[in-house]
């Protein structure tokens, strides 16, 4: 079966949407538009969560109540380890950026930073 | 007919038909609407629009198991919690539900940014003003 490179990164941040969106393209080297990154290998949306919950965010298993979260995709032909290890840099990115960022996937078990 | 804060009426047909007919194709019915501030006329010019399929719960459930992204997990897993927190919350959003290609679509379209989700009838999301699309 064809793996699913769908991932979504819950992200928990006090940055704002635009400053989000600033260092994500320079870190995957993308162009903006709208709320759309495109790099060489993935696309990235990055999307407000409307299940926003600042008190419910900080209990166990709460990251689903993030402020933010990214829709990512593999651009078409890009190769699945490529893509994996982008990702794995990206969640690396991010939490230098002083944000915890936590990857929703099927290969969550692949990446090599993990979620904090 | 109402029209969903800031769309024409040609686009707002152009988004009905667009919507109702991915809606069809994935065997969701047809019952699609604008919601949040679109739909209630509080919408201010950076606001997106909420759009949502609603489904009768079995429905949602076949779909979130069969269809969508969320139907094989590893226990434990963050996307096992996704999958939880789309049970409890009766949506199942846009990536998940395969329905991000729209949406990207849409938001080239209107020129502004789009939410489309399936929600279960009767769930925390089926609520507040809703304005049906053209069927």
């Amino acid at each position: 079966m064809e793996e699913d490179l769908y991932c979504k990164i819950y992200i928990d941040s006090s940055c704002s949407k635009s400053e989000l969106l600033d260092h994500i393209s320079n870190m995957v080297q993308g162009k903006v538009s709208l709320r759309t990154i495109e790099s060489k290998t993935m696309e990235i949306d990055v999307m407000d969560n409307d299940d926003y919950d600042k008190d419910k965010a900080s209990q166990g298993d709460g990251f689903v109540y993030y402020p933010y979260y990214l829709e990512i995709d593999a651009v078409e032909g890009v190769n699945s380890t490529t893509y994996i290890e982008a990702i794995s840099n990206m969640l690396k990115g991010l939490q230098n950026f002083c944000a915890k960022a936590i990857a929703s996937c099927d290969f969550e078990d692949k990446l090599s930073v993990k979620a904090i | 007919m109402k029209i969903p804060q800031g769309l024409s009426k040609g686009q707002f047909d152009k988004l009905s038909q667009s919507v109702v007919s991915k809606a069809k194709e994935l065997g969701l019915g047809d019952d699609v609407f604008v919601q949040g501030s679109r739909a209630n006329g509080t919408a201010k010019a950076t606001s997106d629009i909420d759009i949502a399929i609603r489904v009768p719960p079995e429905k949602f459930d076949d779909f979130l198991n069969n269809q969508s992204k969320l139907g094989n997990v590893n226990p434990g897993s963050a996307k096992a919690r996704t999958r939880d927190h789309a049970i409890e919350t009766g949506k199942i959003q846009a990536g998940e539900a395969g329905l991000s290609p729209l949406r990207k679509q849409l938001e080239k379209e209107l020129g502004m940014e789009v939410d489309l989700s399936v929600i279960k009838a009767g769930g925390k999301f089926d609520n507040g003003s809703q304005l049906p699309m053209n069927k």
